[in-house]
């Protein structure tokens, strides 16, 4: 059987270099999100943690288990503690790289041996690290010994700051007043060693570095030897932390799950129940885990569409295959195979091929992970970070079921044809039915399910706004309707051909040459046929132009707003010294602030403009209790160099604000919540004051829903879900205006650059006393939105999809016609012998493909652009609906039309090219020769 | 029956076989066919009769040698015209599914009468054709709804239908049952005299000689 099937498969190369295909692109499209998906989210998360590091300059990762125990009481003991701290930190199953145990004695009075300054008593806090002496240099004396000393001293050892802050010194002696150990001995210490951190920015400090100043420390063994132990604690307040500093580089994503699991049951424990703390990690994780389910969800609706295809695909080309190999099948079971025996043929087949295909799908998917990763908008790749590529179990198991997928797909058109004898199959050859789905009418089903779902969500645009700030996914049935809508519309179209084409008939019937009656009669009497391949085509274009505007409309406004809200290529903010300490100590001190060097600035290679902006959130209009509002004051000409407007934005040109503005020393633009909400008219007089509290005023000469810097609503989600919008208002006024009456005020620089912000970088580095409270890069951040994994996530799998889509309508139209002309092969030696020319055959073939190909490809671009329009707008509030201050344009890059269309052109020319050599090969004598076997 | 309408003299067709001698299929043959003439081409299968009706029939050129056409040696001339030649005055009867299969019966024989360029009147004369044949009962049948013989006859009345002079018949008789295959001959026979048209007819068939107004027979690619 193995060898009938072999020979079955090299004798319908074609049919199975298309099945080959088919299954190939299924397991590499299938394979390559879990393989993205692991790396990108690792990614993801190693940034979240990564940022927090940064920003908090603090190590996230700590796990922290805490023991406070009270003289006298205390049920549990520092032992029990240790062991459950011990036995969370394995259930975590984390990479802990330094674990810090810290004991603190609490805070008690002691004796001086020798009294300083008048300083009769001390308080002193004595404390054991574990492993301190690995993580210092000793600057005097020597580290405190493990033992009482001879003389019944515990030596200790302090930092060198406590020095100054504790007022202690090497060689100190100081007796507890209250504090005994063993037979009622008092605890007396003595200053052995003074020590400094060899590198205070290990994280071995982070556990213990509020206090590290204001303790002494004896050594661990000394300390649980001598206040330790089930009988000696009860004696003593004390506490003790476990500390774990954990790796979270070394967190695989798949662990997330679990260990946040770990640590929420952890504070369930009686036992650890608020003695753990986890630093920073549970927030990130549980921000990181609601981020992951958005995007992941988000992302696998996206391929469906390419998927489904993918399973169509394979279903066409297993049926056509068969539609090849009835003879054959009917020929097999009247020789008396049985019906399973032909299944079991075609499903070995299937395994094969799918075997053979696992075989390189899954390098194409590796590669189709990597395309991913470096994808930085549709159809463009070549992102800077590249994304480590790892499989996983997922990874197998995406592949065994894409396999299991295409060989249920090509293996049940076989039931239907496997009861086939010679008998039905003659039976069968009359007169084509019409398809299932036109019986249906599945187009105007799936049309009017897509538009229903269009409305709704069209109505309740609003809540998704909501929804998506609080967290939610976008909803799978806001993308399922837009890819409903494309397939009902394609498949209406695919009804409304033949129409078309009878129309056509009807009206031109006596006027057309015999070559174009003979092939619009053709198309129209085998229709049904050709319904598949012009389904694929227009599905291919439509997916194609609405994936394109979907990616570049998400990728752009996001860019463009936050260009908007930024405001310049550069926006730094330097910290401005003032008098504030003497104007606290005496009313009558004017606060003055000292400017610092602006002309440094210019100075900057790859700065081309720049210009000084005030911008101060803690302005006021009316007083105390009154509206907080921005105040912007700028220089318009300058402002007008550094800035970029959109045009359309402003009922008037931006220009023409910019010189109403700088035509009256106290004009100034506000924005239009004013008007609305204020009740402000055009010519008002507005008063408003700075953080400082000076005051003052401002002539109305315009409003402005839009302004560089200026974001109209803000929107922050509460704490039990809620989205809370707040409008937020603006006054621009004449920065000259403001310093004449303010004096010296801080304000920001904001710069046009040429380079990216990439001289200012090195610039700043050799100005290690520059002091910048903000600094925002327009390029930096344009970085981010484009490697956000969302962001790249979507434009990558909608650029996979497309190729995908792609290659297979590619390879579906070149087998269907090659298939189509190969059967037709004696009809054209009829047709020659009848005396048609072979440029009519040719212009024969031409008008087919009019009729299907071009036709596809024109109702295609108009249903992708239509779907877009409807729909992209919706889908789009799903990435940056927070942030959109800009209204949202869809965007549609000539560039990225012309290249889909040059890739479908080139598909399409290479398919002519071998159809074009088939038929010139073919000649009439041998053709009809076909008829005489 | 005087007239000669085609005339074919020491035609050769080789056909060039990898690693060995030409394939002679046609080896030096001369023949005459009068006009309004019922002639039978008899050989074998192989025996070269399809490859000569092919020749005859300016689908085929031979190596060498000249035919003939009303006194034209077509053997010379461009593809193209021999495309208007067939159009016009020629038509063709193949052995099987010959039929145009998304055209009816009744398109397929307009079909002819489109390609030879005739404008008007084409309605009437299909019908007259496809009575003639006795198929006027069946002219909107699709061809894989009718049975061999209907099929041929079909093809024969699109055959005929833009007045050739002369019909081209390959084995037209071998996929039918020997009454259907009498009644076609008996067909032709018909359409010789009404129509006056000259038909041309290959059959391996040794029955239908005596039906032949001229016989050739072939054998290995010569006439015997």
């Amino acid at each position: 059987m193995f060898s009938l099937m072999l020979r079955k498969l090299i004798h319908k190369k074609w049919m199975v270099f298309c099945l080959l295909i088919g299954n190939i692109l299924l397991i590499a499209v299938a394979t390559s999100y879990p393989l993205y998906r692991v790396s990108s989210f690792q990614r993801m998360l190693q940034d979240e943690f990564d940022r927090y590091a940064e920003t908090e300059n603090e190590w996230p990762t700590v796990f922290r288990v805490t023991q406070n125990t009270l003289k006298g009481g205390g049920k549990i003991s520092f032992a029990q503690m240790e062991a459950a701290a011990e036995e969370a930190i394995d259930k975590m199953d984390v990479d802990v790289f330094e674990k810090v145990e810290v004991y603190r004695m609490s805070t008690l009075k002691t004796d001086p041996a020798v009294i300083r300054d008048g300083e009769e008593e001390k308080r002193i806090t004595m404390a054991a690290v574990s492993n301190l002496a690995d993580h210092i240099e000793m600057i005097d004396g020597h580290l405190p010994s493990d033992t009482v000393d001879s003389e019944g001293f515990f030596e200790v050892m302090i930092p060198d700051e406590a020095m100054m802050m504790q007022n202690i010194l090497l060689g100190d002696e100081y007796t507890y007043q209250v504090l005994y150990y063993g037979n009622d001995l008092p605890v007396k210490v003595k200053v052995v060693g003074i020590f400094r951190p060899l590198d205070k920015t290990e994280y071995f400090w982070q556990p213990f570095k509020e206090e590290y100043a204001t303790q002494v420390y004896t050594s661990v063994p000394l300390f649980r030897n001598t206040f330790l132990g089930s009988d000696k604690e009860k004696n003593y307040t004390m506490s003790g932390y476990w500390s774990y500093i954990w790796d979270y580089r070394k967190l695989p994503i798949s662990q997330v799950s679990s260990l946040l699991y770990q640590m929420n049951r952890m504070e369930k424990t009686e036992l650890l129940d608020n003695r753990v703390n986890h630093g920073a990690a549970m927030e990130i994780l549980n921000e990181y885990s609601s981020k992951a389910k958005r995007i992941e969800a988000t992302l696998v609706i996206l391929q469906v569409p390419v998927l489904l295809l993918l399973c169509a695909f394979l279903y066409m080309i297993a049926g056509q295959m068969l539609q090849m190999e009835r003879n054959e099948i009917s020929l097999l079971r009247s020789r008396g195979a049985s019906k399973y025996q032909v299944i079991l043929l075609y499903f070995m087949q299937s395994s094969f091929l799918s075997v053979i295909s696992l075989a390189m799908g899954l390098p194409l998917g590796t590669l189709f992970c990597k395309l991913l990763g470096s994808s930085t908008a549709f159809l463009e790749f070549g992102a800077s970070r590249s994304l480590p590529v790892k499989f996983t179990g997922d990874v197998i198991l995406y592949a065994a079921g894409a396999v299991l997928i295409s060989v249920i797909m090509t293996t049940i058109p076989v039931i239907s044809y496997s009861g086939l004898s010679i008998v039905n199959l003659k039976q069968s050859r009359s007169r084509q039915k019409k398809s299932l789905w036109k019986r249906l009418y599945l187009d105007v089903i799936l049309l009017a399910i897509s538009l229903y779902g269009y409305y709704s969500f069209r109505r309740s645009s609003d809540r998704m706004i909501v929804d998506v700030l609080s967290g939610e996914t976008m909803d799978p049935l806001l993308y399922i309707s837009f890819s409903l809508f494309i397939l009902g519309a394609g498949l209406f179209c695919a009804r409304l051909q033949p129409i078309l084409l009878k129309i056509f008939y009807a009206v031109f019937k006596n006027r057309m040459k015999p070559s174009t009656y003979a092939s619009i009669l053709g198309s129209i009497r085998t229709g049904a046929k050709q319904e598949f391949i012009i389904l694929f085509m227009i599905l291919t274009v439509s997916i194609g132009i609405s994936d394109t505007m979907i990616a570049r409309t998400i990728v752009l406004n996001a860019v463009n707003n936050m260009k908007h809200i930024v405001g310049a290529d550069l926006v730094v903010k330097e910290r401005w010294n003032d008098n504030r300490s003497s104007t606290a100590r005496d009313a009558d001190v004017q606060l003055t602030y000292y400017e610092p060097d602006f002309d440094k600035y210019r100075t900057i290679e790859g700065v081309d403009e720049l210009t000084q902006v005030l911008v101060d959130d803690r302005a006021k209009v009316g007083g105390n209790g009154g509206l907080n509002v921005r105040l912007m004051g700028i220089k318009t000409q300058g402002f007008y160099n550094v800035t970029n407007m959109e045009k359309g934005l402003l009922p008037y040109t931006y220009e023409e604000y910019l010189n109403v503005l700088s035509v009256d020393a106290q004009a100034v633009l506000v924005s239009e919540n004013f008007m609305n909400k204020q009740g402000y008219k055009l010519g008002d007089v507005i008063t408003y004051e700075n953080g400082d509290k000076k005051t003052g005023i401002g002539f109305i000469y315009g409003f402005v829903n839009y302004w560089p810097g200026y974001e109209p609503v803000s929107y922050k989600i509460n704490e039990d879900g809620t989205v809370e919008t707040t409008d937020n208002y603006l006054i621009v006024s004449n920065l000259s205006y403001l310093q004449d009456k303010w004096g010296a005020y801080p304000y920001e620089v904001w710069m046009k650059t040429t380079d990216g912000g990439e001289g200012f970088q090195s610039w700043a580095q050799e100005r290690p006393n520059l002091a910048l409270t903000k600094l925002k890069n327009m390029t930096a951040e344009e970085e981010k939105i484009v490697q956000d994994t969302m962001f790249q996530g979507t434009n990558g799998i909608l650029s996979m999809s497309f190729i995908v889509i792609l290659l297979l309508c590619g390879v579906g139209y070149l087998i269907y016609w090659i298939m189509s002309i190969r059967s037709r092969e004696l009809l054209f030696g009829v047709l020659r012998a009848m005396g048609m020319r072979k440029r009519e055959i040719n212009w024969l073939l031409i008008v087919e493909q009019i009729c299907s190909g071009l036709f596809a490809i024109v109702t295609g671009g108009f249903i992708g652009i239509l779907a877009s329009r409807m729909f992209v707008p919706m889908i789009q509030q799903a990435y940056a609906a927070s942030e959109q201050v800009l209204p949202l344009r869809l965007i549609t890059q000539t560039g990225d039309l012309v290249q889909l269309f040059a890739v479908i052109a080139a598909v399409l020319f290479v398919c002519f090219f071998i159809l074009a050599r088939i038929i010139s090969g073919m000649n009439i004598s041998s053709a009809l020769k076909l008829g005489e076997d | 029956m005087s007239e000669t309408i085609l005339q074919a003299s020491n035609i050769i067709r080789s056909f060039p076989v990898a690693g060995a001698d030409p394939f002679i299929a046609v080896n030096n043959v001369s023949l005459e066919i009068p006009k309004g003439s019922l002639a039978i081409l008899r050989g074998r299968s192989g025996s070269g009769k399809t490859t000569l009706l092919n020749m005859l029939g300016a689908l085929d050129q031979p190596t060498s040698g000249s035919i003939l056409f009303m006194g034209e040696d077509i053997t010379r001339w461009q593809e193209s015209k021999r495309e208007k030649l067939r159009r016009e005055k020629i038509g063709f009867v193949f052995q099987s599914v010959s039929l145009i299969p998304m055209m009816t019966a009744f398109e397929n024989v307009d079909f002819a009468l489109r390609m030879a360029g005739v404008k008007d009147g084409r309605k009437e004369r299909v019908e007259e054709c496809l009575k003639m044949v006795g198929l006027g009962g069946r002219m909107h049948h699709m061809p894989q709804e009718m049975s061999g013989g209907e099929q041929q006859r079909v093809a024969i009345a699109r055959a005929v239908a833009h007045r050739p002079g002369i019909i081209f018949a390959d084995e037209p008789t071998a996929e039918l049952d020997s009454t259907t295959a009498i009644n076609v001959v008996t067909l032709f026979k018909e359409m010789v005299e009404k129509e006056q048209v000259t038909i041309v007819m290959t059959t391996h068939d040794t029955s239908l000689m005596g039906a032949g107004d001229v016989v050739y027979e072939l054998e290995d690619g010569k006439l015997i």
